[in-house]
């Protein structure tokens, strides 16, 4: 097996997982990090993708796709984090229409 | 001295950028300058909207390769009549939405952090530009990203424990659809080395990785559009989130992600985009008006009664995807008529919503007894975007289900006729439903006290979708620099 496919194999099986855990999960924080796991493999089957190719090189455009990716991922990750504290504030407050902590 | 028109191209990143740049700027000034500045930003965007329209209308197809780098390694920005008709949807919608939420924040309104309403509008408003604009695939994929982003956010802008399950919900449905969406880029780009719109075709004809990105790419996208049965987060943040952030999502950024599913089935029709795959997404969307629309009928609420019509409306845009081969021109017609009329009438429907609500302090059914007499511009401008729901005579739906029910006919598939006028009945009862409980006799006289608003926003929304039929020739014309057939 090659080690491209065995990336892409791998980063298939943490989309699964992040998907899975995505749909499954009902809390707030599993599913920010289900979501990061989704992002994981999906970046390394676009890495997989710039060693397909036989050429000397690696193929450089997925590797900048993945950057543009990990912000994403990243900025994905603080709104999640940010609704959830907020959720998290206003079930602690007595009334339905709390969560003025901001 | 450049010849006119040179400049053409460069409107295209102008409508991406002008909005973003105002968000910027209005969320640097803050709160006492945020208004002024995005109403200004928006006030561009919809001149440049106009102006692009008028470009392709006069010169054709526009093109801008970003920095002068070429596919595939640059990213290029294209508008054809498709993408002109849906920049002057999201204008317009854009412009009332802009409009009432300026008349809706008065001094001492009630959320303290409204503000930030006007950045985070100009973001998606951006983002929503680039995603109808973007000829690469994985730009697409941060477009559809950008306008999660601040569309959520905005959801949850009441900081109420609803808005944020309903903004929480929406995220991870946003998240998993974009994620599926980009898995599907990489195995695309793995078969064919290129992330070209246009360049998809011949690059993935017969790869099974290819095939299977592409349908991970259409099945992240149904997510984000709604399509039944990924719907289920829609209705929730479509009726709580703030009236006119509900009027955007509905109106407009459903629509933005139709857009690039329609694209990209047009872009791969050789390679596994053929007849089963547009088969299975239609018979989704048969079932999502059958079912939306027993949904609408069912709601308790105004606004979910809304946002339910949304799930139905969006099924007609995908019911009509198996007759889109065999005539392009006419299904592209009716795809470009149903999308705008139905985003104008929606946006309509949830601005008069939110003045109703605001009228009758909630928006369920049972007690807005008699607040059509309260508030008659908000009833008659519900009204007047039913005739769009029905798919009345001079609508724009009444000219796009026409389109679909005689080509459907023409081409055997009798069963897309018989959904489509079937949905206009159903959408009837739900309509009517709406308007009997508004105008119906109060409970109690004198009770409230009005409160010094008005949709007036809402109502000539709701006029030009009813009767977009007069438009035609203009829709016609851009729609000719259009070519959805397959090559």
């Amino acid at each position: 097996m090659s080690a491209p496919l065995l990336y892409a194999l791998v980063g298939a099986g943490l989309v699964s997982l992040g998907a899975w855990g995505l749909v499954v999960r009902t809390h707030p924080v599993r599913k920010t990090v289900a979501a990061n796991l989704m992002g994981s493999g999906a970046f390394l089957i676009l890495v997989s993708a710039a060693r397909a190719t036989p050429a000397e090189r690696p193929d450089p455009v997925p590797h900048a796709l993945v950057l543009t990716g990990i912000v994403v991922t990243m900025a994905t990750t603080a709104v999640a984090l940010a609704l959830a504290k907020r959720r998290a504030a206003a079930s602690e407050g007595h009334s339905g229409e709390g969560a003025s902590d901001g | 001295m450049a010849e006119p028109g040179a400049f053409a191209p460069q409107l295209l990143g102008l409508a991406i950028v002008v909005p973003l740049a105002a968000g910027a700027v209005s969320f640097a000034l803050g709160r006492a300058r945020a208004m002024a500045a995005a109403l200004l930003g928006a006030a561009a965007a919809v001149a440049l909207a106009a102006a692009v329209a008028w470009s392709v209308a006069t010169g054709g197809a526009v093109a801008l390769d970003i920095g002068s780098w070429v596919p595939p390694l640059g990213i290029r920005l294209a508008a054809d009549g498709l993408s002109a008709l849906f920049l002057v949807l999201a204008a317009i919608v854009g412009a009332a939405v802009s409009v009432d939420a300026a008349l809706a924040s008065r001094p001492g309104a009630d959320v303290a952090d409204r503000w930030l309403f006007w950045p985070l509008w100009l973001f998606l408003w951006s983002a929503v530009n680039g995603l109808f604009l973007t000829a690469d695939v994985f730009n697409a994929y941060v477009c559809l990203e950008l306008i999660g982003f601040s569309a959520v956010a905005l959801v949850a802008s009441k900081g109420s424990k609803a808005a944020l399950d309903a903004a929480l919900s929406y995220l991870f449905a946003s998240v998993l659809g974009a994620m599926t969406y980009l898995v599907g880029v990489g195995l695309v780009y793995l078969a064919s080395g290129t992330l070209a719109l246009d360049a998809l075709d011949s690059a993935v004809h017969g790869s099974a990785s290819a095939r299977i990105g592409l349908g991970l790419m259409l099945a992240g996208l149904v997510l984000k559009t709604a399509l039944f049965p990924a719907h289920f987060w829609l209705p929730t943040a479509h009726s709580s989130a703030p009236p006119q952030v509900s009027a955007a999502l509905s109106g407009v950024v459903v629509k933005s992600s139709y857009l690039l599913a329609v694209r990209l089935l047009v872009a791969a029709t050789g390679a596994g985009s053929g007849p089963g795959l547009r088969l299975t997404l239609a018979a989704l969307g048969a079932v999502a008006i059958v079912w939306g629309s027993a949904m609408a009928l069912a709601s308790q609420r105004l606004k979910l009664m809304i946002a339910y019509s949304t799930v139905a409306q969006v099924g007609y845009l995908f019911v009509m995807l198996p007759l889109l081969e065999e005539r392009a021109a006419t299904v592209g017609l009716a795809i470009a008529l149903h999308a705008l009329s139905h985003g104008m009438a929606k946006a309509a429907m949830f601005l008069a919503a939110g003045d109703i609500a605001d009228a009758a302090g909630t928006d369920r059914f049972d007690a807005l007894a008699g607040v059509g007499r309260e508030r008659p511009v908000a009833a008659l401008s519900l009204g007047l975007a039913g005739v769009t729901m029905l798919g009345l005579p001079p609508s724009g739906s009444f000219a796009a289900k026409w389109l679909v029910v005689q080509s459907s006919l023409a081409s055997g598939q009798w069963w897309i006729a018989a959904v489509v006028v079937g949905g206009g009945l159903l959408a009837a009862l739900y309509v009517f439903r709406a308007l009997a409980s508004l105008l119906a006799k109060p409970d109690r006289s004198e009770a409230r006290t009005p409160k010094p608003r008005t949709a007036w926003a809402a109502l000539p929304l709701a006029a030009v979708s009813a009767t977009l039929l007069l438009a035609g020739p203009a829709i016609s014309r851009l729609m000719a620099a259009t070519s959805l057939a397959g090559r």
